[in-house]
């Protein structure tokens, strides 16, 4: 974990605007309703003031520390960027095509975009771990587990 | 009554059904636990979906085994590989390793083994005797109490997680957020849906869970775990038998680890992670010669451990006798007794004290479980960490899917577990902390739903909070706490 205060000032400012934003949308679509009987409303309106002074506080701290610290002490922020996005289109594409294809191909979908996150796997390695993982999860959930789903389908609605 | 209590657990923890459930509860913590890159969270957010065929009772005992045995389990990979399997077992790679190194990985394991049990044993003998106690002063307590101790819950867990307090108490308030999408409890209207159809019934603790703490967790460590070679006749049963200086050495560490432990379990916000550091600076301080500490001095693995698992145990007091779960698990449990339709509180332990005490002695059963087995599954264990991380986290990714759209049948979650995990992702890398925002989605409409019906009973007066004793006592509490915290974190930030 690192902390950087340019991204802790950006991250407390973008807070600090959800914040706002919050309070404003419940206000403007949720009633309010009375001190005695709050509406739906009240609570959101709450939270939302409350996100927003966190925000400024965080902002405000990593704006001081900005001003105290010299350029090249800071830490830098470093993304996976590679693995993040690899990961998270496994997981929509499971998503995208559980329904249509069906267990067995969304799954090889999921484990054969992620597994290219890690460089150490080759193509060839990473179809026989696709494989492997389809035949593990229908032993675990369809013949185990009986659980509802269908390994192939073609049911584009 | 108390003896009748423990004869009724006693039955219903030893039928067949909740006995098997127990197993694959503590056997599949114990196998997560020891892969490292999955914590408990994301241990018992993977199981979940299938506690749902489960009764309510079963549930929670495979639940609750599922959350000592992964504690179990994160120790074995903190000791053979220097990578803590679990957060609270961090702290035992640093003397555990050592000894690995020094080719006692065998007796560490063993020990760390005894000392878990001993600990959970304390931890359950201890919740045995007070959750009656304190459910019994709960029942008095009206909306206004729970708001002011939910409150207290949610400040606490946010100070005492790593990093500034601040980023905490925002990780709470997104998650509140997060617990007020879909449709008001008490008129109905639908709230942050944007008028999907999905949301209607709120955002699935199950999706938020595993995106926050599996999807971002193999996010984080992909390209980071090797698996190291691991030499087979160090954990040999043969080379498990400690020698008679460790045993003598054992005895306090593990004794004050369970004091600490249990103690800290029982605290809001905090949990075995702080148990096991406060353990292991406590055993250093009182060691006559603390320099062999972080060189594989045994003291130094038997307080944590047993202080974790003695906090894993105390743990469940708040959450079973009030219904306030002091950390991310707890509150975890507590979602999983709301989704099978069982109201949380000091009611529990009188209207269902099968559940109740059938858990609590499931506990016994399944502490037991894991000392008898965790000694001939330590080969196993070691085979399991030999496989290399790049081949297991595809298939850990497999199975959040499947898992999070077993739950609804939904595409739709496993949507959410997409956007949680790119958020929580990106959170953990700014240093926000995870787990409170877990704490915050749980607690958040509990919150909201008791603060509406105490301004009712009080007739629209906020003051109704300060006016009754415990909640301004709670209350206090609660200012301190916050005041403190903001104070330290901004002090520090201009110092550093």
């Amino acid at each position: 974990m690192v902390n950087d205060d340019r991204a802790d000032m950006i991250a407390g400012i973008l807070i600090g605007v959800a914040g706002v934003a919050i309070a404003i949308y419940a206000a403007a679509q949720f009633p309010m309703g009375t001190l005695r009987r709050l509406g739906p409303g009240m609570f959101p309106v709450g939270l939302g003031v409350t996100l927003a002074l966190l925000g400024l506080g965080l902002a405000v701290k990593s704006w001081r520390n900005l001003t105290l610290t010299a350029v090249e002490d800071r830490f830098r922020l470093k993304f996976e960027i590679k693995t993040g996005l690899l990961t998270i289109a496994g997981v929509v594409a499971f998503a995208l095509l559980l329904r249509p294809l069906g267990l067995v191909p969304a799954i090889f979908a999921v484990v054969g975009i992620s597994a290219f996150a890690d460089d150490r796997n080759t193509p060839i390695a990473i179809a026989k771990l696709a494989v492997v993982s389809a035949v593990l999860a229908t032993l675990i959930f369809k013949v185990g587990l009986s659980m509802n789903f269908s390994l192939v389908a073609w049911n584009w609605s | 009554m108390f003896f009748d209590n423990v004869i009724l657990g006693l039955e219903v923890a030893m039928t067949w059904n909740n006995l098997m459930w127990c197993f694959v509860g503590v056997f599949m913590g114990t196998l997560l636990g020891v892969i490292p890159g999955i914590g408990v969270l994301a241990a018992i957010s993977m199981l979940f979906p299938l506690t749902f065929q489960l009764e309510p009772t079963a549930a929670l005992i495979m639940l609750a085994g599922i959350w000592y045995g992964t504690t179990y389990g994160g120790s074995t990979a903190s000791i053979l590989l220097n990578v803590p399997g679990t957060p609270s077992s961090a702290i035992t790679a640093l003397d555990g390793y050592p000894m690995a190194q020094a080719g006692r990985a065998g007796v560490a394991l063993f020990m760390t083994t005894v000392a878990s049990f001993f600990g959970g044993s304390v931890g359950i003998i201890l919740l045995m005797g007070f959750s009656g106690t304190i459910s019994q002063m709960a029942l008095q307590f009206s909306s206004t109490e729970y708001f002011a101790l939910m409150l207290l819950g949610l400040i606490a867990a946010s100070g005492m997680s790593s990093g500034a307090m601040i980023k905490g108490l925002i990780m709470v308030c997104l998650g509140v957020l997060f617990g007020l999408v879909g449709a008001d409890i008490y008129t109905g209207t639908r709230r942050f849906t944007f008028g999907l159809v999905d949301l209607a019934d709120g955002i699935a603790l199950v999706a938020l869970a595993l995106g926050l703490f599996g999807v971002s967790e193999v996010i984080a460590s992909v390209g980071k775990i090797s698996s190291k070679g691991i030499d087979p006749e160090s954990v040999r049963f043969r080379a498990m038998k400690p020698t008679r200086d460790d045993v003598r050495r054992s005895w306090f560490p593990m004794i004050r680890g369970s004091a600490v432990g249990s103690f800290f379990g029982t605290l809001p916000g905090t949990g075995p992670s702080i148990a096991a550091f406060m353990s292991y600076a406590l055993e250093r301080r009182v060691a006559k010669d603390p320099e062999r500490f972080g060189k594989g001095a045994i003291e130094g693995i038997m307080g944590p451990e047993s202080a974790n698992n003695a906090a894993d145990q105390t743990a469940f007091i708040p959450t079973l006798a009030l219904g306030i779960p002091g950390s991310a698990t707890m509150a975890l449990m507590l979602g999983a007794l709301m989704i099978h339709g069982i109201a949380p509180g000091p009611q529990l332990m009188t209207d269902q004290p099968e559940l109740f005490w059938g858990l609590v002695m499931s506990f016994w059963i399944g502490n037991l479980m894991l000392l008898v087995l965790n000694i001939p599954l330590i080969g196993l264990w070691v085979r399991l960490l030999t496989i290399p991380y790049q081949w297991l986290f595809p298939v850990i990714l497999m199975f959040v899917c499947i898992g999070t759209y077993s739950v609804n049948n939904s595409s739709f979650d496993v949507l959410l577990v997409a956007a949680f995990g790119a958020l929580g992702y990106g959170l953990r890398h700014l240093s926000f902390p995870a787990a409170p925002m877990i704490l915050g989605f749980v607690l958040g409409p509990l919150m909201e739903e008791h603060f509406r019906r105490a301004m009712l009973l009080g007739r629209g007066d906020p003051m109704t909070f300060l006016e009754r004793p415990i909640s301004a006592t709670v209350l206090m509490i609660t200012a301190a706490i916050l005041l403190w915290g903001l104070y330290g974190s901004m002090r520090k930030s201009g110092a550093s």
